[in-house]
């Protein structure tokens, strides 16, 4: 049993809450054998409104798979979503259209996620089409969107081959708000651009939750653009959450060991500060076959016993800091 | 080539005057047009098609009755540009007269089984799992004839006549048209801008109609064109067996067959059916291949 320790920033109910998400993918190994991956294995967060949740972590800890079954886009194989205080369903035809009004995505790679044969009007005006919006409005709304996000209203009539990746994203940005939506999920959002045109996506993301009160949840395995974008950060490893607190916190305090070793391992620009990375041993273990109780015990320079016997909770040594992990259980 | 001279740092709002819109179509028509091999193809398929429509307004020999004395006549005779054939039928006229037919029997065909087996096609790529299975593996009988076989055996059941060649030959031609259509489906489907329409809440046909044909338009349609030479010919293999266009009816493939006894005699004039063939058949591939490239605007 997990016990969420991040409380939310406001007193009202939280605009997103995930609790126990499970999905596991079956994969063939071989002749007749198969194999259950566990890509997300009892993750627990939520985010307030108007707030942004950083999730971090390697590639293949599950972050893009959390964000998918969060969207409707996987089907979860346990666990609840709750969206405004109130049980997501996607079965329901009619509730899933009108949910996709309220929650959208910003997608990693800038070319292949716009429709090459379509122009930039006809990307961004896709989900207005869907829900009925007319003509008259939506070639209003492509205009004021790309104004928004920085381009020149003229653009709508170019192709997308015919932008460079960070006109691209700003399109991909520009369509996922063309709805109105109010929480906006980045999927590694600027990992393709280049470091210079990352900021200033970065700072244009920034300017748009302040000017539309959005919500977003914030994927990425750069630490420091995690930490420059989200208020409350959450550290995955191997499908489960090993950390949730500020990200304030994250870089004064970090917890886990695995958060330790992440932080320690980001080169510091001041040449005076040596930096030693906490030495972590070993590969990622497959997650077909993930070690038993603590995932990262195989990798982790202070495992235990206990740390094999029982999967250890997620709590907080403070309130709104949670670690899942038997360093800090009671007693300790 | 484009008109793009936006500055490529981010798309901070530069001149206005810089950024003009332009239009869809008329940078397709612009590409097309600068291949040389676009406007030759184009020009001898408008000519094939005006003449074929214009027939009776540029000869005057009768297409279906001939004079026996003078048969088997030389290209170059005096009142015969194209010679004569076995019957003494001017074979220019004929040619003319047969474009109609020819020209028909190759393109309504293919246009029919490209929409037919599209629509198959895509949606089997795009649904998957049992769906897909049965309308494959109902694709797969007929792909178990071979072609002309399959059209001979249609053909044979629903009587002859050019009608029910065009029939036979849209049935054989919608199973290899949707095995196209689903491997171009399978590869598009899977792109993040697909996962990204999907999110926009559309339902199934929304999708495929407005975010996944025209993506796979231009595969089907470069391979649909291939298709259409095919398709003259296996016309005229129906016409042979009298299934398809019905003696004396002047269809190429007809023609060609039946002069072939005369190709000692005159071979010249036995090869003019087979040109005028070989000119639509080619005329199209290139067309469809200048298309495709017209339309392939990615590779600026």
């Amino acid at each position: 049993m997990t016990i969420i320790a991040s409380t939310p920033m406001c007193a009202n109910t939280p605009l997103l809450r995930v609790r126990d998400l499970r999905k596991e993918f079956k994969v063939r190994l071989g002749f007749g054998k198969a194999g259950v991956v566990s890509a997300v294995d009892g993750v627990s967060f939520s985010i307030a409104a108007g707030q942004t949740l950083g999730i971090v972590g390697e590639s293949g800890c599950g972050k893009s798979t959390t964000a998918r079954l969060l969207l409707g886009l996987l089907d979860a194989d346990g666990g609840t979503v709750e969206f405004e205080g109130r049980e997501l369903s996607w079965s329901n035809r009619l509730v899933r259209k009108r949910l996709r009004r309220s929650m959208q995505m910003v997608f990693q790679d800038p070319y292949s996620s716009l429709n090459p044969r379509m122009s930039i009007r006809e990307n961004i005006s896709f989900p207005m089409k869907v829900h009925g919006y007319r003509k008259q409005l939506r070639a209003e709304r492509v205009a004021t969107l790309l104004e928004q996000v920085g381009l020149h209203r003229n653009h709508a009539s170019y192709f997308p081959h015919q932008l460079s990746g960070g006109q691209r994203q700003r399109v991909n940005i520009a369509r996922a708000l063309a709805l109105e939506p109010q929480l906006v999920v980045c999927d590694e959002a600027v990992s393709a651009l280049d470091k210079s045109i990352q900021a200033q996506v970065l700072n244009l993301l920034k300017d748009l939750q302040q000017q539309m009160q959005l919500t977003y949840l914030f994927i990425s395995h750069d630490l420091n653009v995690v930490e420059y974008m989200s208020d409350r950060v959450v550290v995955m490893y191997l499908g489960q959450v090993v950390e949730i607190c500020s990200s304030e916190e994250l870089y004064r305090n970090p917890l886990h060991p695995y958060t330790r070793a992440l932080l320690s391992a980001i080169p510091k620009l001041d040449p005076d500060v040596t930096t030693v990375p906490l030495p972590l041993v070993g590969e990622v273990p497959s997650p077909i076959n993930p070690p038993s109780g603590c995932r990262f015990r195989t990798r982790c320079p202070h495992a235990m016993t206990v740390c094999g016997t029982e999967r250890p909770a997620l709590r907080g040594p403070a309130p709104d800091h949670a670690v899942a992990c038997y360093l800090y259980e009671a007693g300790r | 080539m484009t008109t793009a001279t936006t500055n490529s740092a981010g798309g901070a709002p530069g001149a206005e005057t810089d950024i003009a819109a332009h239009s869809f179509l008329g940078e397709v028509v612009h590409r097309f047009v600068c291949q040389k091999m676009a406007l030759g193809a184009s020009g001898i398929l408008i000519i094939l098609i005006l003449s074929a429509v214009a027939a009776p307004l540029l000869t005057q020999h009768d297409p279906l009755r001939g004079v026996v004395s003078q048969r088997l006549q030389p290209v170059g005779t005096p009142r015969h540009p194209l010679g004569t054939d076995e019957q003494g039928r001017d074979v220019f006229t004929r040619i003319l007269y047969g474009g109609r037919i020819s020209l028909a029997t190759g393109i309504i065909p293919v246009c029919i089984a490209a929409v037919l087996g599209t629509a198959i096609g895509a949606t089997a790529g795009y649904l998957g799992g049992w769906v897909a299975a049965l309308l494959m593996r109902t694709m797969d009988m007929f792909y178990a004839f071979p072609a002309l076989l399959l059209a001979i055996a249609i053909s044979s059941s629903l009587g002859p006549g050019i009608k029910n060649a065009i029939i036979a030959l849209s049935i054989v031609f919608i199973a290899p048209i949707s095995r196209v259509a689903l491997v171009a489906t399978r590869q598009e489907v899977v792109k993040e801008y697909f996962e990204a329409a999907r999110l926009s809440g559309a339902n199934t046909p929304q999708l495929i109609v407005q975010q996944l044909l025209v993506n796979i338009f231009s595969t089907v349609f470069v391979y649909a064109a291939g298709l259409i030479g095919v398709s003259i010919l296996a016309a005229a293999g129906l016409s042979f067996l009298g299934l398809g266009a019905k003696p004396p009816a002047p269809e190429w493939g007809y023609m060609l067959n039946a002069l072939r006894g005369s190709l000692y005699v005159q071979p010249w004039v036995v090869a003019v059916p087979g040109l005028f063939i070989f000119a639509a058949a080619m005329a199209f591939n290139l067309l469809s291949d200048a298309i495709n490239e017209a339309l392939d605007i990615k590779s600026a």
